[in-house]
């Protein structure tokens, strides 16, 4: 039985965009091009201020996009920055994002990669 | 003398700056009263400035004007350039007809966006709750009743209508008479039939009948009838125009709402779960019009003689003298149109959800100002159908024969020797049906379930193309008929037989693609402007009517998809043949073959 390799310094940003408007698709090509990994995205209903703008409501879509980026601890601003710009979420009624402490982690990670970086920085070394 | 900086300071500088604000200054934080219960928070509603409306607006607004800017703009311009580059000609009352285009522009943004938050909900609301509370017979009834509601509320049967003015009465009076004063009946004829289709399609859905006996029994007495009519003078001028209401119906409107009803009925009963439900209502509804206009064709013609009928016309044409009321002119009668096209639907949605389903919709506010924008947008639309889009294309149709023959109107004409002119024309109409076909984000849609249907096999991109090839023939055959004045018949009858054939041989998925393919092609840009391209080069070329290029379009991509289909089945066969009969050289080779 083999070990399980832990990563650490994760986290985890969370998107929520309008679905109609591709954001979330602008926003993930931007993140690639900073180093980030992959993401999972899934659709939702946005509930909340909406019902409070009165006759603009029309306006931001109740459909949302919701995506999950893992980053490293050094990556995170850069990623998390990048993709507030390229979402225009400095714009009202385009969304929310947020950065959460992710624990651990643990993926398939290849022996050679696993070994070189223990090599490197000793037991449970980042990146 | 170097300086150094912190690296984390020059990341911030770089990058932005940051302010921070505890969410705790933001919310309401809930106090308790004296008897320490929790007092409710409310949260105001949320104001906001002049800017900030803005920019909440504007990209709204934006993402939904460049849809149909890109779906206007590349048709116009092709237009347009085809005529001032190859023709020499600058196109006539320019600012009119850009003027128009925008009004098409705005007109469907309006219309999509109302139709999307105003009629979806209650399509929606009926799919499923109806199917659910009422007997099917009371069901069907009703899906008969909006299959007319929703042709009415069709924006392309506008168009029409409009072309109705450009016929001669002296050439083909019958067409006359159905354009102009049976032109109510007409719209009525095929919303009956659009609703007889949406309950044989839903039968269907919901027994799992094969499309294929309902194709033949549809095209039998469909083929019969028209082989009748062409035997008549009186009646064959008609074919064209019964053969195009086939293709105008399929629309933005008819689509979802018929198909929602109809997919809610297969999901109550417990048979919404095959792939190919949903299919079939398209291809039955651009079917069953054709004999309904045909029937009434003939009830016209015998009630009415063509002496009568030119009679009648001349003496409203005398009559012309008096000032028409402003609902009789040109932006009245538009706004006329457009209320009296989507009211009478939302008034039978509203009735059957409160009086059958006697519920009520959440977002009563959206849904008022959905419907609110779908008749703005659909007044708009109209008025910019008059002066963009039919303009637009009747000067291109008038124009594009100048090429290979001698027109009034075009000095230098015919500009070039007669076959070298013919073919530019040809090609001309080729490349529109390409260029208008490959765009259409319908056919991005069928695509992709047609991909998932086949498991792959048969690729988004293939089926694009294989429709956008079929158009294009459809409509270059359908410009070859206006100049060699071929009847009509002699295309339709070999066309649909083919189309027979090859269906008989297809397997029952491409079946249900490749004939739904033909009515989704037909949009509320290309027919307004294939509609008045074919009169405009009909009256150019003397031709009598200009009806027919709509229905080639239909029965082009039908024969292309279902080609295609059987080419990827022949080459799969063959390629599992080869693995079976030679010894496979490797294990990967092995794999590809099968697979």
């Amino acid at each position: 039985m083999s070990n399980i390799v832990y990563l650490t310094d994760v986290w985890m940003i969370t998107c929520i965009v309008s679905t109609g408007s591709k954001q979330a698709e602008k926003m993930l090509l931007a993140a690639r091009d900073v180093g980030a990994q992959g993401a999972v995205g899934y659709h939702a209903r946005g509930y909340g201020a909406r019902e409070r703008l009165g006759a603009l409501a029309v306006a931001v879509e109740a459909e949302k996009d919701v995506i999950n980026v893992l980053v490293s601890t050094e990556q995170r601003d850069i990623v998390f920055e990048t993709m507030f710009r390229a979402g225009g979420l400095e714009n009202p009624g385009v969304g929310i994002m947020y950065i959460s402490p992710i624990e651990k982690a643990a993926t398939y990670v290849p022996d050679a990669v696993a070994r070189r970086l223990k090599k490197a920085g000793g037991e449970g070394g980042g990146s | 003398m170097p300086e150094t900086f912190r690296f984390s300071d020059f990341q911030r500088a770089g990058l932005a700056e940051e302010n921070e604000i505890s969410f705790d200054d933001v919310v309401e934080i809930p106090r308790r009263d004296a008897n320490g219960n929790l007092i409710p928070v409310i949260s105001p509603p949320i104001k906001l400035t002049g800017g900030e409306i803005v920019r909440l607006i504007s990209p709204y607004a934006r993402v939904r004007l460049m849809e149909q800017v890109k779906a206007v703009v590349p048709l116009a311009l092709y237009l347009a350039l085809f005529q001032l580059l190859i023709l020499d000609q600058l196109v006539e009352d320019s600012w009119l007809i850009t003027g128009g285009l925008f009004a098409v522009i705005v007109g469907l943004m309006f219309f999509m966006e109302g139709l999307k938050l105003g009629l979806m909900p209650f399509g929606e609301a009926i799919g499923n709750g109806l199917p659910k509370k009422s007997a099917l017979p009371v069901v069907l009834f009703i899906t008969l009743l909006l299959g007319i509601g929703v042709t009415f509320a069709e924006p392309a049967i506008g168009a029409l209508q409009a072309a109705g003015g450009n016929v001669s009465v002296e050439k083909a009076p019958y067409l006359y008479a159905l354009l102009n004063d049976w032109s109510g009946a007409l719209v009525m004829v095929v919303g009956v039939s659009v609703g007889l289709a949406a309950v044989l399609g839903t039968l269907r859905f919901l027994y799992g009948w094969s499309l294929k006996p309902l194709i033949y029994l549809a095209l039998v007495p469909l083929l019969l009838l028209t082989i009748y009519a062409s035997t008549d003078p009186d009646l064959k001028v008609m074919l064209g125009l019964a053969w195009d209401a086939g293709a105008v119906t399929t629309g933005p409107v008819t689509v979802p709402l018929v198909l929602s009803l109809g997919i809610g009925i297969a999901a109550a009963a417990g048979k919404g779960d095959s792939g190919l439900s949903g299919f079939g209502i398209v291809t039955l509804a651009s079917l069953f019009p054709v004999i309904g206009v045909l029937l009434l064709g003939f009830y016209v013609s015998t009630t009415v003689t063509t002496a009568e009928i030119i009679q009648a016309a001349q003496a409203a044409q005398a009559m012309t003298g008096a000032a028409p009321a402003w609902y009789e002119t040109s932006p009245g009668v538009e706004i006329i149109l457009g209320i009296r096209a989507i009211l009478p639907l939302v008034i039978f949605l509203f009735i059957v959800l409160k009086l059958v389903l006697r519920e009520s919709l959440p977002h009563m506010g959206e849904i008022l100002y959905g419907i609110t924008l779908t008749i703005i947008g659909m007044c708009i639309f109209n008025v910019g159908l008059t002066y963009g889009l039919s303009q637009l294309g009747a000067n291109a149709g008038s124009m594009v024969p100048s090429a290979f023959m001698a027109i009034e109107g075009a000095p230098r004409s015919p500009i070039y020797v007669y076959a070298v002119g013919l073919t530019v024309a040809i090609v001309f109409a080729w490349v529109l049906g390409f260029g208008a076909t490959i765009a259409e984000p319908a056919l991005n849609a069928l695509g992709v379930t047609a991909e998932d249907l086949t498991n792959g096999v048969f690729k988004k991109k293939t089926l694009i193309y294989a429709v956008s090839i079929g158009v294009a023939f459809g409509i270059a055959a359908g410009l070859c008929k206006l100049i060699f004045n071929l009847p009509l018949v002699w295309m339709i009858v070999p066309g649909y037989l083919v189309a027979i054939v090859l269906t008989f041989l297809s397997d029952e998925t491409f079946v249900n693609v490749a004939w739904d393919s033909a009515g989704v092609t037909t949009g509320p840009i290309t027919v307004p402007l294939v509609l008045a391209m074919g009169l405009g080069f009909g009256n150019a070329t003397h031709a009598v009517e200009g009806f027919g290029i709509l229905c080639m379009a239909s029965i082009g991509p039908i024969i292309t998809v279902m080609l295609t289909g059987l080419w990827s089945r022949y080459q799969a066969r063959r390629e599992v043949e080869a693995a079976i009969t030679e010894p496979a050289i490797s294990n990967a080779n092995e794999v590809q073959a099968i697979v």
